[in-house]
């Protein structure tokens, strides 16, 4: 046990991890030292990357580009939110139930559309006319509430409750959310990487190389292609639920529209599609250019946009894998220049541990 | 009971919207039917189009009519830029970077107006009067629309089947190798083939602007509809354009009147989504 410990600490002197570790302990830190607005950035840099992060399991590791999952983080922005209005039951408890109903949404609508062999550019159509239909529904689907009707065209709107109460999924500062947030991301990055390195994820990245092949070598595909499409279901709900909380607004035009599909597939691939941490920087570059453009220049300017467009265009034509091998590099560059600490004089083992 | 003239002027109004979807679907159809990429920015190409031709109006007063000769061109000049910058590097790539590139150009295009023009509700305010035939009225500026988006569509036909470079071009299309070996620059009939495709939303972004109103994100009112009838007549079938666009419009237009227009749409999705399923080629297509 203390050995193992030891090894654990020493570990720690090659500046690749204390490099990671320092990395960590700003980012949990960061709320204590950013005012209100830049939180706010980095809450929506963290949901665009769970966003992100769940379309790049059918899209980046399966190779299916799905617009389906708008509809998924608006089913489940709109379960939670309306169990609690409705029923006053806890959004943490609506989260799971759209969690459940995106998945199964998603085996539905997988079932469907991979049955009858849709692939490429018409699985895309396909799912892109799903979420209009879906979108359209909500728009004319109203729910009565004490004489009134909720939903519609009109939103809905998530009662405000008094104080913080981490029952009722609200709280006044920004920074209780920034830490909801990153946890979501923290575990959806560890289940995209549990899968990358197992038989599941070696079937999905199978299945997007060669499906012909994959099906040849007794691989399932119609079923590990709804697998895959139900995990991204399930990973894309929470960010539902977690928007409706913290805007305490939805409506079909913002949590149900294909542009926010749109919006996964962009910051997936402008990182790095079908790796763990493209999202991630494909949000992180984004995000914060988009939400300073608007706040300098005012939300419905247009100018945060065409930047993402010249953005999309550079990267489509000159960089297809996304930004992550920058990444990688300086990663590597700034780990490679920093001194190793040595620990207890243990330098052969640091060494050899870097 | 309904009046029988009423669903008559119904029917009429849909073969009117559905004539000119049939256009916006045919430039869709040439560029996928030549190089397989699904153009998404299609409808931004309408809006461009509809912008020109406003500010040639209410600037110099130049009649939307005549402005079919310059908006469209400028959709073609644009598109073939972008073919040639864009999408030429792209079409070794996976499909799914083809498709992410013309999302850039959709975004582009939509905030580049959105930020010269603004979100308004901007319309050329022209009336070129209704005429009546017994108890239906048509509005001159639709008439005028359809027939001219059906003449379109009849010449790009004509232009595909009886003029060599329109043969070239279906060369293309259906072996691009092959066409190779026989002399023809794939390369020339790409661009060729985006031009083509962008011009045929300019000439339909002109027409709608007679009667419909112009804001930066109107492509996309009309594009789904357009990706709706690409699969329904085929993919890169102008003939299947066509048809499925008159479908399409009486779809639209019916399911609007006997269900309510707020349904329209689903109701166009969910015929799209069975299409998908059951016949992705299309009612008039073949194997590819």
């Amino acid at each position: 046990m203390r050995v193992k410990l030891y090894e654990k600490i020493s570990k720690l002197s090659s500046p690749k991890y204390y490099f990671l570790l320092i990395l960590a302990i700003t980012t949990i830190l960061l709320p204590l030292a950013l005012n209100p607005f830049q939180v706010h950035v980095l809450v929506l840099v963290y949901i665009y990357a769970i966003l992100a992060e769940s379309w790049n399991i059918i899209g980046g590791y399966s190779g299916q580009g799905s617009f389906l999952n708008a509809a998924f983080f608006g089913i489940a922005a709109y379960a939670s939110s309306l169990l609690f209005i409705l029923y006053g039951i806890s959004p943490w408890i609506g989260m799971f139930v759209g969690a459940f109903l995106s998945v199964l949404l998603a085996i539905g609508a997988g079932y469907l559309c991979f049955r009858f062999g849709l692939k490429g550019h018409f699985f895309f159509l396909a799912s892109i006319g799903i979420t209009v239909a879906i979108q359209r529904a909500f728009i004319n689907w109203y729910w009565p509430v004490n004489g009134d009707l909720i939903g519609g065209a009109y939103g809905v709107w998530v009662p405000v409750i008094k104080g913080d109460s981490l029952y009722h999924f609200q709280f006044r500062g920004k920074a209780p959310y920034y830490y909801i947030a990153l946890a979501i991301l923290l575990a959806e990055l560890y289940i995209t990487y549990k899968i990358q390195n197992s038989k599941l994820g070696y079937y999905f990245t199978a299945i997007r190389d060669d499906e012909d092949a994959a099906e040849s070598l007794g691989i399932d595909t119609l079923k590990y292609k709804i697998v895959a499409f139900a995990i991204s279901a399930a990973l894309t709900a929470p960010a539902g639920t977690f928007y409706a909380q913290y805007f305490l607004f939805i409506d079909p035009f913002t949590v149900l529209t294909d542009m926010l599909s749109i919006e996964m597939v962009i910051v997936a691939v402008i990182g790095g599609m079908g790796t763990i941490f493209g999202p991630v920087i494909g949000a992180m570059i984004l995000r914060p250019i988009m939400e300073y453009v608007r706040a300098f220049l005012g939300a419905r300017s247009g100018l945060d946009l065409i930047i993402t467009g010249l953005i999309i265009i550079f990267i489509a034509t000159l960089r297809p894998r996304g930004f992550i091998k920058w990444f990688e590099d300086g990663y590597n560059y700034i780990a490679g220049h920093l001194p190793t600490i040595h620990v207890g004089g243990e330098k052969e083992r640091a060494h050899s541990g870097s | 009971m309904v009046e029988i003239t009423l669903i008559l002027q119904v029917i009429i109004g849909g073969l009117l919207l559905g004539s000119i979807y049939a256009l916006i679907a045919s430039g869709l159809d040439v560029i996928y039917g030549v190089m397989e990429v699904i153009n998404f920015a299609h409808g931004e190409f309408i809006m461009l189009s509809m912008y020109v031709s406003y500010w040639l109006f209410v600037l110099y007063g130049i009649d939307p009519l005549i402005s079919l000769a310059i908006a469209p061109l400028i959709c073609f000049i644009i598109g073939a830029i972008f073919q040639k910058l864009v999408i030429e590097r792209v079409l070794g790539a996976p499909i799914f970077i083809q498709t992410f590139a013309t999302f850039g150009l959709l975004i582009l295009l939509q905030n580049i107006a959105m930020f010269l023009w603004k979100e308004d509700f901007r319309s050329t305010g022209i009336s070129y009067g209704t005429i009546a035939v017994g108890d239906i009225s048509i509005s001159i500026p639709r008439l005028i629309s359809s027939i001219g988006c059906l003449v379109t569509v009849g010449a790009l036909y004509v232009f595909f089947s009886k003029t060599k470079l329109g043969m070239a071009l279906r060369a293309t299309s259906e072996k691009r190798d092959v066409a190779k070996l026989m002399g023809v620059n794939i390369s020339y009939m790409y661009w060729l083939a985006f031009g083509i495709g962008t011009m045929c939303a300019g000439v339909a972004g002109v027409f709608i602007s007679t009667f419909y109103y112009l804001y930066p994100t109107v492509g996309s009112v009309f594009i789904l509809m357009a990706f709706v009838i690409c699969v329904l007549g085929g993919t890169g079938n102008l003939l299947g354009a066509l048809v499925g666009g008159l479908i399409i419009g009486e779809v639209e237009v019916l399911s609007a009147f006997f269900i309510g227009p707020q349904w329209k749409e689903v109701v166009a999705m969910i015929i799209f989504v069975i299409i998908l399923l059951f016949k992705p080629s299309g009612l008039f297509g073949g194997r590819k």
